[in-house]
């Protein structure tokens, strides 16, 4: 057989772009993007004459009759600049949008299709099999951005556009546009399942991802064009000099600059490496769906190292006190959050359905035997893997926050609100595990998915209803461990204290107080709490204990209730 | 080859396999059949390592399924009843898709390809598009990347449905081709003419359990207690006559009339058989043929369904 270079590459991607991108319609794809690219330059250098005395805005302008060779690198530079601009949205469109949306169909449209079971027995690894769906996934898109990308940067040389602007929001454009479409696949993945049914709705994974890359795009981007350097030269010189700065600048700026456990760090890093561990793990997921949808045999590691991972991670941003940060308990709060929403997602994805207890229980009824189960034990481990690295994240934070970097009080008193919150949070995760397992024995469609739903209303309605109440310790607020931890940390030297650098200053010859930037002596505690912390910390774990035990009951009984009636009546 | 014990799978409660103890030597072509929902398809499946068991185990050629999907995939080729194809490429390029993904070496592919597209007729359409092909050749072309790998076991789930006669043919002619090369080959349907020919064992399914199995030459010789014999007279007169005059004989069992003909069983030597014959054309000037009838698996299944399934 004469040499083939395609037998050289992963089979599905050969695949995949021998069916998305022919040779014929990558020709076609070329010659349209050539002739529009050309149309599109044609525009744009018609709008990007510069204003003469004639057309100009600005009639007083004793430039009005420049040269004409200073017009003509006028003209240029505006076209570069303006033509990089539409390149990079387009190139954004191009890895944020449809990449991703392809991504997001390419195993569902194999469901769909009815190719799917030839895959199941494909020799493939998982692991070439996804790489091979998600390069090729992106061919279209990589192909016309490959087009588009040396246009774009000779747009920016032209139009005199910062270096360091281009390099980062291209990187973030590469980083992201694969983190997405690593989504898109993993999405895609999910919905198929391990079932032969084409999954209903399936088709609407591809926009929803689309749009999902799109509202990053535009969420993300000026975190990338943002000048660091002159924001850096900047802070450091008014925090040397004292002098005035307008508060909303000095916000601003410092809202570019974040921490990761106490090294302040450009906020386009933080994003970028947030990004491309979303992406890394989203494929990985991909690849473990997958492997569930091959019958492989799947060992619960992963899922350990992800949640490990991830706390580490959010430890790390949230980690010790900064000058003008917020107040240690709020980012208590945001950890619980994170922390709290994955082992909800955990529970939901690994909640034992009805469908599947009767399965189960049709061919063994023993009580004690689905708990044998393989699959049972491997869940179990996961959430309590999950719940440990959350509660040892908790303690990391805990402990960052008591370790006072002015030196002022050397007493660091570790257990002093500890326990009761992380008791608390304990708590509420076995509360959600339970709740979730026993909406999934309910005949839900979404499965243990609706548990988590519920819950969240749950919670809501709760936080609504302890927000209506006029005490801030009721007991309805204190029935949400975020809520519990900012009640019993209320007015606390270490997590309830700010350090504001901004101060307001009266500058005489300006008639008016301006905000300036010092360094004051000490964390200022907030205002102590007009309640008793002590009743308030036994009251919240009181309710979040009943509340707990409550789920665990019901499930027990419902588990119990589900297997009697399957017994009684197998068809109902 | 292939062995299960225990095998159960339900579908909440509702049992779509249950219990299915089975054995199928190697080199065997076997029929699995049964009427719709007796459970062929999700017997297959499983066997293929595409549907996970409630419980049981299952064995193919030494592989244990569920715990080495791979090793079993390097020996299981699986044609399912339905299934789509990838419509946008050539015949040569999906199966140089499907060469690939099973592992086929770079050196032997091309002989390889050639080799399935000659056994399965397809070598003239070998450029040609996917979405062009026809029902059954797009049947072929399914069996066809099945081979590729040389798979020691063939499951083919209602592999005639919605072919045509000649297309049924050329599938039947197919499948003994691969039986004589040595596959183990286990095929569901539920219209027993097209397994009648080819088949050497069957194992019958009704309600997810298996009602019957085992070779066919062994099941009609047990099933039919002797040698079946049919008769056949000029018309309905003669043939009931026959009947009656069968019925008299020492030897002579299960005598059935149907329009101009008489099918029985005789228990008796072959000497036996032809001194009968004999006596039979001397008595009924009727008498146009007389001949032992080769019993099929639709008789088999006829058979067992009479008996055992209810």
């Amino acid at each position: 057989m004469a040499w083939n270079p395609s037998l050289s590459l992963n089979p599905e991607f050969v695949r995949v772009l021998r069916t998305t991108l022919p040779r014929r319609r990558a020709l076609f794809v070329a010659g349209l993007t050539v002739v529009l690219l050309a149309a599109g330059a044609w525009v744009v250098w018609s709008r990007s004459a510069p204003p003469s005395y004639v057309y100009g805005h600005f009639k007083g302008d004793l430039d009005a009759m420049p040269d004409p060779a200073d017009l003509w690198a006028r003209q240029v530079r505006n076209f570069g600049s303006e033509s990089y601009g539409v390149l990079s949205v387009l190139l954004f469109a191009l890895l944020f949008v449809l990449g991703p949306a392809l991504a997001g169909l390419s195993l569902v449209q194999e469901r769909l299709r009815g190719t799917a079971i030839f895959q199941q027995m494909s020799l493939l690894s998982p692991f070439r099999l996804a790489s091979g769906k998600f390069w090729g996934a992106g061919a279209l898109a990589y192909f016309v951005a490959l087009l588009l990308l040396p246009c774009a940067l000779a747009a920016a040389w032209l139009g005199g556009v910062d270096s360091d602007k281009v390099w980062r929001l291209y990187l973030f454009l590469l980083v992201g546009g694969f983190a997405w479409q690593a989504l898109g696949l993993y999405a895609s993945a999910a919905l198929c399942g391990s079932s032969g049914r084409a999954p209903r709705g399936g088709l609407l994974v591809g926009p929803l991802v689309a749009v999902g890359g799109a509202v990053t795009a535009l969420a993300l981007n000026s975190v990338f064009t943002a000048d660091y350097a002159e924001m850096a030269r900047r802070l450091a010189e008014f925090a040397a000099s004292g002098r005035g700065i307008e508060d909303y600048l000095y916000r601003s700026y410092q809202s570019y600059w974040w921490h990761f456990y106490g090294a302040r760090i450009p906020a386009y890093a933080v994003v970028l490496g947030l990004v491309s561990f979303a992406g890394l793990w989203a494929f990985a997921g991909a690849v473990r769906r997958v492997k569930a949808w091959q019958l492989i045999p799947l060992k619960p590691g992963a899922a350990w190292l992800f949640f490990g991972s991830a706390c580490a991670i959010v430890t790390g941003l949230l980690w010790g006190r900064h000058f003008d940060d917020e107040v240690p308990a709020t980012r208590l709060e945001i950890y619980m959050l994170l922390c709290w929403a994955g082992v909800a997602a955990l529970a939901g994805e690994s909640a034992l359905t009805r469908a599947r207890l009767r399965e189960w229980w049709s061919a063994e009824p023993g009580p004690v035997a689905l708990l044998q189960r393989a699959e049972i034990k491997a869940s179990i481990n996961s959430i309590l893997v999950a719940a440990g690295c959350s509660l040892a994240g908790l303690f990391a934070l805990w402990f960052s926050y008591h370790v006072d970097p002015l030196g002022n009080r050397p007493e660091y008193n570790l257990g002093t609100q500890f326990l009761p919150v992380a008791l608390c949070f304990a708590l509420t995760l076995s509360a959600t595990v339970a709740f979730v397992q026993l909406c999934a024995m309910y005949r839900f469609r979404l499965g243990g998915w609706a548990g988590v739903a519920l819950l969240i209303c749950v919670y809501a309605f709760a936080g609504v209803a302890g927000a209506l109440l006029e005490k801030p310790d009721n007991t309805a607020a204190l029935f949400n461990p975020l809520a519990y931890a900012a009640t019993v940390t209320k007015g606390d030297y270490y997590l309830d204290s700010a350090y504001d650098a901004l101060q307001w200053s009266y500058e005489p010859a300006e008639g008016r107080y301006r905000s300036v930037v010092k360094a004051p002596a000490d964390y200022k505690p907030h205002a102590e709490p007009r309640y008793d912390v002590a009743s308030a910390a036994a009251r919240g774990l009181v309710v979040q204990g009943g509340f707990a035990l409550l789920c665990l009951a019901f499930a027990t009984l419902k588990y119990r209730q589900t297997r009697r009636d399957m017994l009684r009546d197998p068809e109902d | 080859m292939i062995s299960t014990s225990g095998l159960t799978k339900f579908y909440e409660t509702h049992p779509a396999v249950r219990e299915v103890d089975l054995f199928v030597p190697a080199g065997e072509t076997c029929a699995l059949v049964g009427p719709n929902g007796a459970g062929k398809t999700t017997l297959l499946k499983m066997l293929a390592g595409l549907l996970r068991p409630t419980s049981g185990k299952i064995e193919v050629a030494g592989v244990e399924v569920g715990a080495e999907p791979k090793r079993l995939h390097r020996i299981v080729g699986y044609v399912p009843d339905t299934f789509g194809l990838y419509d946008d490429l050539s015949v040569r390029h999906f199966l140089e898709y499907f060469a690939r993904a099973h592992e086929v070496p770079r050196d032997s592919m091309g002989k390889r390809i050639e080799g399935v597209l000659g056994l399965t007729n397809l070598t003239a359409k070998r450029d040609a598009q996917v979405g062009a092909l026809s029902r059954g050749m797009r049947q072929r072309l399914v069996i066809a990347k099945t081979l590729l790998p040389a798979p020691k076991v063939l499951l083919l789930d209602e592999p005639a449905s919605g072919l045509d006669p000649h297309a049924r043919i050329e599938l039947r002619d197919l499948i003994r081709q691969l039986a004589a090369l040595g596959t183990t080959i286990l095929v569901s349907s539920h219209i027993l003419n097209e397994l009648a020919d080819f088949s050497t064992s069957v194992i019958i399914m009704e309600r997810g359990r298996v009602a019957r199995s085992g070779r066919i030459d062994a099941l009609v010789e047990e099933l039919a207690g002797g040698t079946p014999v049919r008769a056949e007279l000029l018309g309905a007169e003669g043939a009931a006559l026959l009947a009656e005059d069968l019925n008299a004989r020492a030897g002579v069992k299960r005598v059935k009339v149907e329009g101009a003909t008489v099918d029985f069983t005789f228990n008796g030597e072959r000497a036996a058989l032809a001194a009968l014959h004999r006596e039979l054309a001397a008595a009924h000037v009727g008498l146009v043929s007389f001949y032992e009838r080769r019993l099929t698996v639709e008789d088999v299944f006829l058979a067992s369904g009479r008996r055992d399934v209810s």
